[in-house]
């Protein structure tokens, strides 16, 4: 099912009546919470058991389609280890969203997660929006951070929250869905500086020239 | 390009803007800095996030090696013009304090150890027995050795000690060491740096062996080494301390020259033959010298470089003023000297008031011996007892001295001419008495 509906949003909508939105996300958390492999099964739909500690930051792009709008994701999953931490600001400055993801099965990834979001609201853009994902939820029995637990804290904090497992591809598609839909569509609607851009032909120059 | 982005996953130290790959954290730090900075509110508030970054990530990332050249040429642009920028002194926090704190415990540290070593050099080097194996047991009893039956390597050359190279001891600290890592303190050289006051003897010329010589480690001979440098240096003259005494030495030697000169002038003007004038100008001649060199003396140590208003500036301009002072009171206000016609004038009548003098003593004692005629009777004819002037000794003593009176008025010697000159006068004296005694 949840393949399924990747593979719809995969698809371009070729309609030229339909508004087409960018969107800068960046992926925080404690390390080897699985910021790479959600992103990797909501991007390619893969899973690796054995995924590779990731250096510096990643950059994938995903397209999802909602009912009148075309949503381009530009995810920075960013390398969740201590050194790297001082990098992250140079990712979630000017984003527009943001996915904070902690293990379901340690506490302390818990604890790392409320840290980053109490970061996220004081230095990155007013309006971001942010997501808090517990993820591995498909090793449910040796969970350590229970479901209520998280969900108060998100709904003090007015997170989005799903508990995710890039695994099995439980509430992948939907966590990036739920973001896309809070996400403000209208040209005028993004609030703050990094407001959602139009992706026209004014962006293709923009991709080339840049310093690759 | 947006399909390519689909399918690639970028990942390692990407630029958030443009997505170049900076293969380290510092370098993408400095790229983002550099290049992407347009956006500066956002930028000031990360900036000290960054520096952060840097600091923790100069000293943590291994990453940071892989610079490869031709990145660094790539980015040189960027970078030139972030340093063009000037920038701001942030706040800062003063260290001296701590730097004090630091440098007057290792200071104290240093002072102990030299004091103690100083302690038993002295113990050492006073009443030292010459007799060598007296002289180990009065070294040993001073500072007690290590116990070298374990110690199988030099701790300072980790060479091991075998049959040629021995083991031997710091007569100070009493640790083990080789011969090639030992050094010698000469016992003179100890002797001076424990008793300053002691007379300071030249650096030997002989090699100092174990004979004459204390053996110390590196550690020790450094300590003593210091403590010989700074008293040295604390004896040592500076050069405004030089200068200075050269100045009180001319001075010194200008005072006799200056009485001397007044006492040459007036017996000129007394109309005496002692000196003659060429005598006194040379001695002017030699005061003006001596005033010259107080003068260029007391101007070096004036022009001595010293912050204005503090003592050792009011120093130098007194010591300036006080030699002004002096020249121009004692050295160049001196009597003018009188012309040559005076001098003949003054002579002239001297020598008619002598002639008249001498005269009326000729007639006094003619008239005594026509008396003593008139009593006596016309007695027998004279004999002409006149000896040759050749042959007299007092004609002889006179032109010795008119010799030593040409000789010390060349080497300037007035004192002497003077003494001379009297002498001279003296048997001249004796000389006419000696004639008129003759005669009569």
């Amino acid at each position: 099912m949840a393949t399924n509906r990747s593979g719809a949003a995969q698809r371009p909508n070729g309609a030229p009546q339909t508004k087409v939105c960018q969107f800068k996300l960046v992926l925080l958390g404690e390390s080897a919470v699985g910021k790479s492999s959600l992103v990797l099964r909501f991007v390619k739909g893969q899973f690796h058991e054995y995924q590779e500690s990731t250096i510096g930051a990643a950059f994938l792009t995903q397209t999802v389609c909602l009912d009148d709008t075309t949503v381009k994701f530009e995810i920075w999953d960013t390398a969740g280890q201590e050194r790297y931490h001082s990098l992250a600001p140079m990712y979630y400055r000017g984003a527009q969203a943001a996915i904070v993801v902690y293990d379901i099965t340690n506490q302390d990834t818990f604890g790392r997660a409320k840290n980053w979001v109490k970061e996220l609201q004081r230095q990155a853009s007013p309006s971001i929006v942010i997501a808090l994902a517990g993820n591995k939820s498909d090793l449910a029995a040796k969970r350590m951070v229970e479901f209520e637990e998280a969900q108060a804290y998100a709904d003090e904090n007015g997170l989005l929250f799903m508990e995710t497992s890039a695994k099995t591809a439980m509430n992948v598609n939907d966590i990036f869905l739920a973001i896309a839909n809070k996400l403000p569509k209208s040209e005028g609607g993004g609030a703050g500086a990094a407001g959602a851009r139009r992706l026209g032909d004014a962006e293709q120059p923009r991709s080339t020239s840049c310093c690759k | 390009m947006a399909t390519a982005n689909d399918d690639e996953i970028l990942e390692g130290f990407l630029c958030p803007i443009c997505k170049a790959d900076l293969k380290s954290a510092s370098q993408l730090t400095s790229h983002f800095e550099s290049l992407h900075s347009e956006e500066q509110d956002v930028l000031r508030s990360l900036k000290e996030i960054f520096g952060k970054a840097k600091k923790i990530i100069l000293n943590n990332d291994d990453s940071d090696l892989k610079e490869t050249f031709d990145r660094a040429l790539k980015f040189s642009y960027q970078e030139h013009r972030w340093l063009d920028e000037e920038q701001v002194i942030g706040v800062s926090r003063s260290s001296t304090d701590y730097l004090k704190a630091v440098r007057s415990a290792r200071l104290e540290r240093y002072a102990t150890e030299t004091n103690k070593l100083l302690i038993r050099l002295d113990k050492l080097v006073c009443n030292m027995p010459a007799e060598p194996n007296q002289r180990k047991q009065h070294e040993q009893e001073v500072v007690p050795w290590l116990d070298g039956s374990s110690v199988k390597l030099c701790p300072n050359c980790a060479k091991a000690f075998n049959l040629t190279r021995r083991k031997h001891h710091c007569r100070l600290c009493g640790s083990i060491l080789c011969h090639d890592c030992s050094t010698f303190l000469d016992i003179n050289v100890a002797r001076a740096i424990v008793d300053p006051s002691a007379p300071r003897t030249s650096q030997p010329d002989h090699e100092i062996t174990e004979k004459n010589g204390l053996r110390l480690c590196e550690h020790c001979f450094n300590l003593i080494e210091l403590r010989k440098q700074v008293q040295e240096s604390r004896n040592a003259k500076t050069v405004l301390v030089t200068a200075y005494e050269q100045m009180r030495s001319l001075m010194d030697q200008a005072r006799p020259d200056v009485a001397m000169y007044e006492k040459m002038c007036q017996s000129l003007f007394d109309g005496e033959t002692t000196y003659n004038l060429t005598d006194v100008n040379k001695m002017r001649g030699r005061i003006g010298k001596l005033a010259e060199g107080i003068d260029l003396l007391s101007k070096q140590i004036a022009a001595f470089p010293a912050e204005p208003g503090t003592r050792q500036a009011r120093l130098q301009t007194a010591i300036r003023h006080a030699a002004a002072h002096y020249i121009k009171e004692d050295l160049i206000s001196l009597r003018k000297l009188p012309t040559e016609a005076q001098i003949e004038e003054v002579r002239q009548q001297r020598y008619e008031r002598a002639e008249k003098q001498i005269q009326m003593e000729r007639e006094r004692m003619e008239r005594q011996r026509q008396r003593k005629e008139e009593i006596a009777g016309p007695s027998a004819s004279r004999v002409d007892t006149r000896q040759d002037d050749e042959d007299s000794p007092l004609l002889e003593q006179m032109n010795i001295i008119r010799e030593y009176i040409k000789e010390a008025r060349r080497d300037m010697k007035y004192e002497e001419v003077a003494i001379l000159e009297a002498n001279l006068k003296e048997l001249k004296k004796e000389y006419h008495l000696q004639k008129l005694s003759n005669k009569s």
